[in-house]
């Protein structure tokens, strides 16, 4: 009988696996000081790399396995090693502190990173072939994380380095959390709710479409440092006419300005996917929907419906945010219209793919370089 | 069922339809033939609004179009296009049920009507959870037609809805709307430029041009009293003989049980037509009929093709 490989992705992945046990493991440092020495996995639990041995040669074996079942196996089996990896971090950094000293910092080290990155991509693989339903396919990822968060929260790792680290300084950890969110949710829902209506109105007409793009071509263009200048003048006047804004935290420097130029630069990409979208949707799709009855309205309400309309979207979300699912592109072009259950949200990938790195870009450099040297200045000047 | 009272419709000043006075009776199959640009798909689409008239009265069912709600009168209405239009991420089922679901229907009366449609449309059960991408041109249309018919519309209209199959698909998708036809007893309006099509289906034709009507009547009353050159030209002198025979079917022309003749038989549904490319091929004057149900029941005779009726209203 001839071999076959059914599943090269895991074989491949394996075949990764195997070549990272030469990397370090974990990282070890007397010190928080210090730059730590790497350890391999032999030299945490001299017998380890046999039984990481013995789970990848299953792995290489059930990809030469047809059956659906092995599919099964194969979840099954990274998934545990997924959390036996987990869990051994943290295992081998209180390992570490007991038998080095307690200042001893132990951090993941290149090969686990690799080894943990491997699993998820071969759990990830594997859902994609055991199911075509998009809610399967997240469920069955989001399940893998569920017994790791436990590890986390149970305490099992509190003696990393990273978690040592953020238990001595958790409130600027928080603060900058929250900050972060702040920023994204602030862009986020004020940019959809004035993106995706424009956007429907300039695909309803086209004639307007090219002073709007104009507009937010030029906010586009305006680097952010000078979109912080311009905001400057105008919000400081309308605090000063209208004392009361202040008492909700606007003023020229500061948060107020940074969600308003990312806003504005999340129109485009946003608005610029929404026409591109719905102008991608077959028109005898369209003729046929209004035929039977189906109010625009209901055409994006349905929300099986709003596939419909979301159908242009995707292919060109396909290329910022999901171009690395590759392969199947028919099948997961159906399951990117299902995921798009909110029409408005759905639609634009692109916008948002877009949209996300420059909310990043901005939070992550301009926010950061911009509005803090800003806002501190402007703090020091009160004080 | 639908009637037009000097419906006019002018597209950039340039008249699509003027001055249109039809009929489309209860329960009849209605076509709408002409050349390309002749206005026959604008007057379909006024029916359901997806155009709107500019000046005159449509009727449907006695009411005036734009006193109905816009989606209750398409909801009323089915509606298959060349294109068809399937929505590329809904599975088959998922398609036929689109108006059901909009009228909130129970998931349970769905399924039914869906497997009782599939059924009517002769397309396989396990083809419902299949994606339109999945299927051949001709079911295609069939799911399109089913989903046309999915909430029992009081019409169907149908714009050129075979016009890219192939002839052997094309064919048997007619033959399919013949057979729904008689057993649902719908009133169906089909534009098409396919003129053997239209003959073949048509209870009565409207042929058009330049967006005015040039002619209607049975098929048979167009083909042999023209009004002008233009239908005569439209219908092709050269093919009339042939297009005549194909109205007529074998049973019509067939001498009951009698004498004996030899050779495959032909069928008493069949066209007289395709009677005479058999008499050609195989080079008899007699040849022997059987009924729908395979058992002989008569012959059918070269010379009474020529003796019939037919031939006398291409003389008359």
């Amino acid at each position: 009988m001839p071999i076959k490989c059914h599943n090269r992705v895991l074989l491949l992945l394996a075949c990764m696996a195997i070549a990272a046990v030469a990397l370090p493991f974990i990282n070890v440092a007397p010190n928080r000081l210090v730059s730590g020495e790497a350890r391999a996995l032999w030299q945490v639990w001299p017998s380890a790399p046999a039984l990481l041995g013995l789970t990848l040669a299953a792995v290489v074996a059930l990809s030469f396995w047809e059956k659906r079942t092995s599919h099964w196996l194969t979840l099954i089996l990274c998934e545990s090693l997924f959390i036996v990896l987990f869990w051994s971090a943290g295992l081998a950094a209180a390992q570490m502190v007991s038998v080095e000293s307690p200042l001893a910092r132990t951090s993941i080290g290149s090969g686990l990173w690799l080894w943990l990155a491997l699993c998820l991509l071969a759990c990830s693989d594997v859902i994609r072939r055991l199911t075509a339903r998009p809610v399967w396919r997240w469920l069955l990822n989001a399940q893998i994380w569920s017994i790791p968060l436990w590890l986390l929260f149970s305490g099992e790792l509190n003696n990393l380095s990273l978690l040592k680290e953020y238990a001595n300084r958790q409130e600027v950890f928080d603060g900058a959390l929250v900050q972060h969110l702040t920023i994204l949710l602030g862009t986020l829902v004020p940019a959809l709710l004035l993106g995706v209506p424009l956007g429907i109105w300039c695909y309803r007409h086209p004639a307007r479409q090219g002073s709007v793009f104009a507009v937010l071509n030029v906010i586009q263009t305006i680097p952010s440092v000078a979109l912080f200048g311009l905001l400057i003048a105008p919000l400081a006047g309308l605090v000063k006419s209208f004392p009361t804004l202040s008492s909700f935290g606007i003023a020229g420097t500061g948060l107020t300005p940074a969600l308003i130029a990312l806003v504005l630069y999340a129109l485009l990409p946003l608005v610029r996917g929404v026409v591109a979208g719905l102008s991608q949707v077959p028109p005898d799709v369209l003729e046929s929907a209004h035929a039977m009855g189906m109010r625009a309205a209901v055409f994006l309400e349905n929300p099986a419906a709003a596939g419909a309309a979301a159908a242009g979207p995707q292919p060109a979300g396909g290329d910022g945010t999901n171009g690395g699912d590759g392969g199947d592109s028919r099948a997961d072009w159906r399951g990117r219209l299902r995921r798009a259950g909110v029409p408005g949200a759905a639609q634009q990938r692109a916008g948002f793919g877009a949209f996300r790195c420059r909310s990043y870009h901005c939070a992550g450099g301009g926010a950061g370089r911009v509005v803090c040297p800003v806002a501190r200045a402007a703090r020091e000047k009160s004080q | 069922m639908i009637e037009f009272h000097d419906v006019s419709k002018t597209f950039a000043g340039r008249p699509a339809a003027s001055h249109l006075n039809l009929h489309f009776a209860q329960g009849a199959f209605s076509v709408l033939i002409g050349t390309s640009g002749s206005g026959k798909s604008t007057t379909l689409k006024m029916i359901n609004r997806l155009v709107e008239h500019d000046s005159g009265l449509i009727r449907f069912d006695g009411e005036e179009i734009r006193s109905l709600p816009v989606l209750e009168l398409r909801r009323r209405m089915g509606y298959a296009i060349q294109s068809i239009g399937l929505f590329p991420h809904w599975t088959v089922a998922q398609n036929i049920a689109t108006v059901l679901q909009l009228e909130k229907w129970s998931r349970a009366k769905i399924a039914d009507r869906v497997d009782e449609l599939m059924a009517l449309l002769g397309l396989e059960p396990t083809l419902r959870e299949r994606y339109p991408h999945q299927l051949s041109g001709g079911q295609q249309q069939r799911v399109g037609v089913a989903r046309a018919l999915a909430a029992n519309p009081q019409v169907l209209l149908m714009d050129e809805p075979f016009g890219a199959l192939d002839p052997v698909t094309r064919g048997a998708l007619q033959a399919e709307m013949t057979r729904i036809h008689r057993i649902l007893g719908r009133t169906i309006i089909l534009v098409t430029h396919d003129i053997d099509e239209a003959l073949r289906l048509a209870d009565r034709l409207v042929l058009m041009d330049h967006g005015e009507v040039v002619q209607q009547g049975t098929p048979l009353e167009l083909l042999t009293h023209p009004a002008n050159d233009f239908v005569r030209e439209f219908f092709g002198r050269s093919e009339l003989g042939v297009r005549l025979l194909s109205l007529r079917t074998v049973g019509d022309y067939m001498r009951p049980q009698g004498e004996q003749a030899s050779g495959e038989p032909l069928q008493q549904q069949m066209s007289l037509r395709d009677a005479l490319s058999a008499f050609v091929a195989r080079q008899c004057e007699v040849l022997p009929v059987s009924d729908a149900q395979g058992a002989p029941c008569g012959t059918l005779h070269f010379r009474d093709l020529l003796a019939g009726e037919v031939t006398r209203e291409v003389h008359a």
